[in-house]
């Protein structure tokens, strides 16, 4: 991660300059320009299919080896996914996922 | 525009209340696993600080640790964050006149706080500089003391990275939440067997690009496409 360390440094004065000019857009651009179709659909459909797609490629932790593996990862993923939807506590789930992967990959 | 909202802080402190128990432990985490992943332990801070993007952070992170270049990092974070290109459009009137003011209150903006700031009619409003305050100041708190504790403690790589898919299934839940819809989880899946299948070669921070870029173009195919049918 030393490369990381070293691109941060560049990339994060444009990532918070970025971010504010998107929280500021709706002060700044007209409303017409906001409310275009293509805009909405997208800001309706693609956060959640980029996020999807670091659920699979995160998915090969090294439980166990191959599809059986990821099997037994999905699962465990979609029991905390009821854990959440009951509790609604995302720092519960994310430390029960911690623990479960901890003590799952000690006894396998 | 903008209007001196006539509320005082402490008001907004208890508005700000429950969003400031969520980020506090969530920093907290978010520090832990910066530095697992082998960031320096002042990024958590500045990143805290000058990104103040939950998801983006983790997702900064996440590429990172992926070996992403850093152009499709950018790309990705622009997407991710698009939605609060529109959180403003309700909050036109609640912005301070002061232009100090009023750049902090644009910085401060998260999903929480224009859920605080939309939860309740404009008149009683707490003052939006003040939400956006408190809920920074926690955020903060939390990423310094997770990247401390990180630093003290020594929690299996592997473990971590489950942790974080975890809390991506949750914003996926939450997103679900919001828009119901299943089309981006189809698309997502598609492209992910689509690209493992093709691009196995690829460093995985490459393929990871390839699908999100792939993933946004069959999205807006199917805008394009469903328009048309209108």
């Amino acid at each position: 991660m030393e490369n990381a360390n070293n691109i941060l440094w560049w990339i994060v004065p444009i990532l918070g300059a970025s971010i504010w000019l998107q929280r500021g857009a709706s002060f700044m651009i007209p409303r017409r320009h906001l409310e275009r179709p293509f805009l909405k659909s997208l800001n309706r459909l693609a956060p959640m299919g980029i996020i999807f797609l670091l659920v699979l490629i995160g998915l090969d932790t090294g439980l166990s080896g191959g599809w059986l593996g990821i099997a037994f990862e999905v699962a465990i993923l979609l029991a905390l996914g009821v854990l959440y939807l009951t509790t609604g506590q995302v720092f519960l789930t994310i430390l029960s996922a911690a623990a479960i992967h901890w003590t799952l990959s000690a006894v396998l | 525009m903008g209007k001196a909202s006539p509320f005082l802080p402490s008001d907004a402190l208890v508005a700000c209340l429950p969003v400031m128990l969520g980020y506090f432990p969530i920093g907290i985490a978010f520090g832990i696993y910066a530095v697992a992943e082998g960031l320096a332990w002042y990024w958590p801070v500045i990143l805290a600080l000058v990104q103040y993007s939950g998801a983006g952070q983790f997702l900064l992170v996440a590429l990172l640790a992926n070996a992403t270049p850093a152009f499709g990092i950018l790309g990705t974070l622009v997407v991710l964050n698009m939605r609060h290109i529109f959180y403003g459009l309700p909050l036109l009137d609640s912005l301070p006149e002061d232009r100090i003011q009023k750049f902090l209150s644009i910085f401060w903006l998260t999903d929480e706080v224009y859920s605080v700031m939309t939860s309740r009619p404009a008149e009683q409003r707490p003052s939006i500089l003040w939400v956006g305050f408190f809920a920074h100041l926690a955020w903060t708190f939390g990423c310094v003391l997770g990247s401390f504790v990180g630093q003290a403690i020594t929690i299996p790589q592997k473990s971590l990275s489950f942790s974080l898919t975890a809390l991506f299934v949750v914003m996926v839940i939450e997103q679900w939440r919001n828009h119901r819809t299943m089309l981006p989880i189809g698309c997502a899946l598609i492209i992910w067997t689509f690209v493992g299948l093709l691009g196995s070669g690829l460093q995985l921070g490459f393929q990871l690009l390839i699908m999100i870029f792939g993933l946004i173009l069959v999205l807006s195919a199917v805008h394009f496409l469903a328009l048309n049918r209108q």
